[in-house]
């Protein structure tokens, strides 16, 4: 008597599941970010790691933004009920330029597999 | 027996009554985080003027804003947000032409930063938590006044 009804729930329950993952750039190449020394000429960081994602002019100094963005969505709708959680994060590196466009400082943050699919009640950080 | 017959009946019926409100009633409950806040621990090791940019650097990583201050200094924004959002929206057909409906939503999103302030020597000023569209708009060199076109009549 139960067994006919337990499919038919499943598939209405289940009707309305998905997960999906966008990206924006390439994920940045640690290892060759990490190589580049202190006073390396910006045209030199040009051929190494192409074009950055954003330049902002800091008087006659600039810093450059590298950036790779992992966006992951999961939604459970259940007939009247929506559910959906995003989780986006990045990884970025700004290399910061002298007045003589030199590498004088650069900082790196790398959390974009840390992006999570998950419910909206669910710990995302594991705490 | 009798009461798993009972049973079954009620959730049958409260089953078909969700299938027929389907049309006009939902309810949602998103989540929505982007990137996550700087470790406390990390932000206490930085002093305002002893820290200098290599060890705001090293301590938080890459920022996700950096803009110029008016005088010549830097700042630069650690940024995250969290936002949770329960909405409901009801929509009844009154008659042939007319539909009646009613939306709530109820969601506090917000976007904070710890925002770090340098001098032109990139030393450490001031380390400043708040929403990041305030602060930046309270420290963002202020545009020039647009250049007036010359009165070809004068």
């Amino acid at each position: 008597m139960k067994t006919p009804w337990i499919p038919v729930l499943l598939c209405l329950l289940v009707s309305g599941c998905f997960v999906s993952r966008s990206t924006r750039n390439p994920a940045l190449a640690q290892q060759a970010i990490a190589d580049l020394p202190r006073g390396t000429d910006a045209q030199q960081v040009l051929d190494v790691l192409g074009a950055p994602s954003q330049v902002v002019q800091l008087g006659l100094r600039s810093a450059w933004l590298y950036e790779h963005v992992n966006h992951k969505r999961a939604g459970f709708t259940a007939i009247v009920v929506t559910l959906l959680n995003e989780d986006l994060r990045s990884d970025r590196v700004w290399l910061f330029f002298d007045e003589q466009g030199k590498l004088a400082h650069a900082g790196g943050s790398f959390d974009a597999d840390g992006a999570k699919w998950a419910m909206p009640w669910q710990d995302l950080d594991g705490n | 027996m009798g009461t798993e017959r009972g049973l079954l009946s009620r959730a049958c019926g409260l089953l078909l009554a969700a299938l027929l409100a389907s049309g006009c009633l939902s309810l949602r409950w998103r989540r929505s985080t982007t990137d996550r806040p700087p470790e406390s621990e990390r932000l206490a090791a930085l002093v305002p003027g002893v820290s200098d940019l290599d060890a705001c650097l090293h301590e938080l990583g890459a920022p996700n804003e950096v803009w110029e201050l008016p005088g010549g200094g830097t700042a630069l924004a650690w940024a995250w947000s969290k936002s949770r959002s329960l909405g409901a929206s009801v929509s009844i057909p009154l008659a042939e032409h007319a539909n009646a409906s009613f939306d709530y939503d109820r969601a506090d999103a917000t976007r904070e930063a710890y925002v770090a302030f340098f001098d032109r020597s990139l030393v450490l000023r001031e380390l400043r938590r708040g929403r990041l569209a305030d602060l930046r708009a309270a420290t963002s060199p202020s545009l020039p006044e647009p250049l007036l076109e010359p009165d070809a009549e004068q």
